[in-house]
């Protein structure tokens, strides 16, 4: 074939690019733990890894479906598969760039080195219209000196190499950088992540071309055996037989990993356990009551690698197709408008559903991919429907979703989740969607949110000095409070809504919250805040131990 | 001139005294708790309703009055050559109106005219009480009836109940279907229209409940009058009451929901029938 070998002088086809694109993606997924660990605040919710990661695994498989010579067409498809793949705001992020490159290549059948500059300005051009108010020091200032060095280096040598190397070096430049741009990436003592991790695909990219194995030795391949083994397990099991729990599955990587050992420890944890490799690599499938303590012994061997926590309650109702019991009957006025409701948790996810919403599940270190939101808007029977994202790092997802879809779809920019049941229950059903709108937004304003977790690692925000293993208090949405034990945090947290001014709050318990700790919180809610009338509910959310809302 | 009589059922809710002096004829429903029957108003007060729904453990449940009982009703008054005009509940919430009609037509030697308010409780009391007081004037039926269809679009109705379960056991959740099931603990604010128990929206508190009400009268202000009715909670129908008052310019009273109606909303719905000011429909 003429095109294949004109790749290997400096004209590179649709498949060339695709070998490219995938081992870039591999190193980025090889790497999104550094990434996900590049995270400002010290509260569990770094995936931009893992969420610039998984989009790039949808562009990927996307192009791969098509398998196209052309570059253009190539380009293409990775653009739509990270548009319908995104997760996070990183992943919309990153959709724009790849949908800026594709639309640069337009219909040439290769990639040329001068193309290959213009694509990468394009990329970066689209990334920052993207992005309502650009912000300098994120992957958007990455990717602009990614693409302005690359401009100057294509001007002296129209190479590949060549360019991507300056590029790249420029490009880890306005990293290091970035630390010095945003105060908060300066007091986290970290870079940008997004920017991170646009650096590694490029990298990745560049260790290709250079012949470099893009994978590190640690991303052993699985056997057939043992990936046909899984796929049988969840054939069989994922299937029902009814037990609830939480599906889990990771990865551990580490050195002279006991599969026996492992497999003896994880029995007393759940069932329909499968240890699978052993040395460097384990593979792991249990159906557990509590994730958290297998993943506890599990990083005890080894670095934790691709954790996949699946609420099996949650897939059996799908499975078994029932209905949420408030869904608009036949007989019943359904909501004016459809409501698309991202809920971390299956507390959360059943409330939402028995207001009339269609629950998309995800949250913190679980953001939805567009996709999942516009298969949720679709699913509404309604013309016009409203997204409540309901977490600040789903909303570029949510409007992404919202552009796509060919209904009349609105998001709603609730941040926390309380905000959005606030939102939900002031749909009028005798009002317009223009109204209803407006009704939304208000009543979410004046909703108040103290969120309660764990410090990840020890760190100074704001001036607040914190420890690994203290509690953090947020106030909608903003890190403002850190201490020892949940009821003092969340003391100082209510006095500075203050709660005495509300009517009624409802507290939404997490998965990790013990007993112990709800008794002590409701004590001293009901003692310090007699007036207050006090709703218990469960959220199910992890990482978040207790969620409670005033209004 | 012919006198014209005005009937109506129990599940009007007007008030004992007003019926005796407008000459008004209440056909009774019958509730019953297990296998006792009561009849409305007849052996059965709104307190004693509200004492049995508390300590009985049956679920109440009503039926409509009898064709044969409204055939002695028409055939009756109209010895003395009076036209009736017979006003009921929604036919979309109870047989009764079907009754009626059935009646009617047994009894061709009455003249009767037939109203489906498509609505309950004291909206229906109030095209009762205002048919009455025309007939009490002197008014012939054609200007009578002129004016039941004139009220139509003045005359609404909105309320909040404690729990869904006695609209929905009963039967008549209508349109509201999409408001039960609800986890979160809120109180569910409705409206009559066409005839059928409607959802409008959701509130979390009741004091959010009320306002919403209050906020619907100011919509619809002025209010020529309004009537406060309430499942045998008295205080929050006097909370309702003093938010409603800057809206209404006349009469503003406070009622008990009577046992038929009150076995379809349970105790502790509160809310209010509205009657805009002649002008100041707008819509």
């Amino acid at each position: 074939m003429k095109g294949a070998e004109q790749a290997e002088h400096g004209r590179c086809g649709g498949r060339h690019l695709r070998a490219v694109v995938d081992a870039a993606a591999a190193w980025l997924l090889a790497h999104a733990h550094e990434v996900d660990a590049l995270n400002v605040y010290p509260v569990p919710d770094g995936d931009t890894g893992s969420n610039m990661s998984e989009t790039m695994r949808a562009a990927t498989a996307e192009a791969a479906r098509g398998d196209e010579a052309s570059a253009g067409a190539l380009a293409a498809a990775l653009a739509h598969g990270a548009l319908m793949g995104a997760r996070g705001n990183s992943g919309v992020i990153l959709s724009q760039l790849l949908r800026g490159f594709a639309h640069s290549l337009g219909l040439s059948a290769v990639l040329t080195p001068a193309a290959l500059a213009l694509a990468l300005q394009e990329a970066s051009d689209t990334a920052y219209r993207a992005v309502m108010r650009p912000v300098e020091g994120t992957v958007l200032t990455v990717a602009r000196v990614v693409a302005e060095e690359a401009a100057r280096a294509v001007a002296e040598r129209s190479d590949y190499l060549f360019i991507l190397d300056r590029a790249l070096r420029a490009g880890r430049i306005a990293l290091a950088e970035t630390q010095n741009q945003l105060p908060a990436l300066q007091q986290a003592g970290v870079v940008d992540a997004g920017g991170s991790g646009y650096l590694f695909l490029l990298e990745g990219a560049l260790r290709h071309l250079q012949g470099k194995t893009a994978a590190p030795a640690t991303e052993v391949p699985e056997t057939p055996a043992a990936s046909r083994a899984f796929a049988d397990l969840h054939a069989r099991l994922d299937h029902f037989e009814g037990g609830y729990g939480y599906c889990t599955e990771f990865l551990i990587t580490g050195e002279g990993l006991d599969e026996q050992e492992a497999q003896a420890a994880l029995a007393t944890l759940g069932d329909s356990l499968l240890v699978v490799g052993g040395g460097d690599l384990l593979r792991v499938h249990i159906h557990t009551q509590d994730p958290g303590r297998a993943l506890s012994y599990a990083a005890g061997l080894g670095r934790l690698r691709r954790v996949k926590v699946q609420d099996m309650s949650e897939q059996f109702e799908e499975f078994a197709g029932e209905q949420p019991a408030a869904a608009p009957t036949g007989t019943g006025d359904p909501l004016p408008v459809g409501i698309v409701a991202v809920a971390p948790g299956a507390g959360f996810g059943a409330l939402f559903e028995s207001l009339g919403a269609v629950v998309v599940a995800g949250g913190q270190s679980m953001n939805p991919s567009t996709e999942e939101i516009l298969d949720a808007v679709a699913r509404c029977p309604q013309a016009e429907v409203v997204v409540l994202p309901n977490n600040k790092n789903v909303l570029l997802t949510a409007q992404q979703a919202a552009d796509l879809s060919g209904k009349t779809t609105h998001v709603l920019p609730t941040r926390t989740v309380p905000q959005g049941i606030a939102a939900l229950l002031a749909v009028r059903f005798d009002q317009d969607p223009t109204q209803i709108l407006a009704d939304m937004g208000e009543a979410a304003g004046h909703v108040r949110t103290a969120e309660l977790t764990i410090a990840v690692r020890d760190a100074e925000i704001e001036g607040l000095a914190v420890h690994t293993g203290d509690t953090l208090g947020l106030l909608d949405g903003d890190l403002v409070s850190a201490g020892t034990g949940a009821t003092p945090v969340l003391a100082d947290l209510l006095a500075r809504m203050p709660a005495d001014r509300y009517e009624v709050a409802t507290i939404y318990r997490g998965r990790d919250a013990t007993d112990a700790q709800n008794a002590e919180l409701l004590a001293f809610l009901r003692t310090t805040y007699p007036d207050l009338q006090i709703e218990e509910q469960s959220g199910d959310q992890a990482h978040y131990h207790f969620v409670l809302s005033v209004e | 001139m012919s006198k014209v009589r005005i009937v109506t059922d129990s599940a009007s809710d007007i008030p004992a005294a007003a019926a005796e002096s407008l000459g008004i004829t209440v056909v009774p429903l019958s509730v019953q708790f297990g296998s006792k029957s009561y009849t409305e108003r007849v052996d059965l007060t709104s307190n004693q309703f509200y004492a049995l729904l508390a300590g009985d453990p049956n679920f109440p449940k009503t039926s409509q009055p009898s064709v044969g009982r409204f055939e002695e009703v028409y055939r009756e008054l109209s010895q003395s050559g009076a036209e009736i005009i017979s006003i009921h509940l929604s036919s979309k919430l109870s047989g009764t109106f079907n009754a009626a009609t059935l009646a009617a037509a047994n009894v061709p030697e009455a003249r009767v005219h037939l109203v489906d308010t498509l609505t309950a409780s004291m909206a229906e009391g109030v095209y009762v009480l205002a048919a009455a007081r025309m007939a009490a004037d002197g008014q012939p039926v054609e200007a009578i009836l002129e004016a039941i269809e004139a009220l139509r679009s003045r005359v609404f109705v909105i309320f909040m109940l404690d729990s869904m379960t006695h609209v929905q056991r009963g039967g008549r959740i209508g349109r509201a279907q999409s408001m039960i099931g609800t986890l979160l603990n809120i109180k569910p604010l409705l409206v009559i229209e066409d005839g059928l128990v409607t959802p409008r929206q959701r509130a979390r508190t009741t004091a959010r409940a009320l306002a919403e009400m209050a906020s619907l009268a100011k919509e619809r202000a002025p209010l020529s009058e309004a009537h406060v009715m309430h499942g045998n909670a008295p205080r929050v129908a006097e909370e309702l009451a003093a938010l409603l008052q800057p809206f209404v310019q006349g009469t503003l009273d406070i009622d008990t929901l009577g046992a038929v109606i009150g076995t379809h909303a349970g105790a502790g719905t509160i809310g209010f029938v509205g009657v805009q000011a002649e002008g100041a429909v707008h819509s």
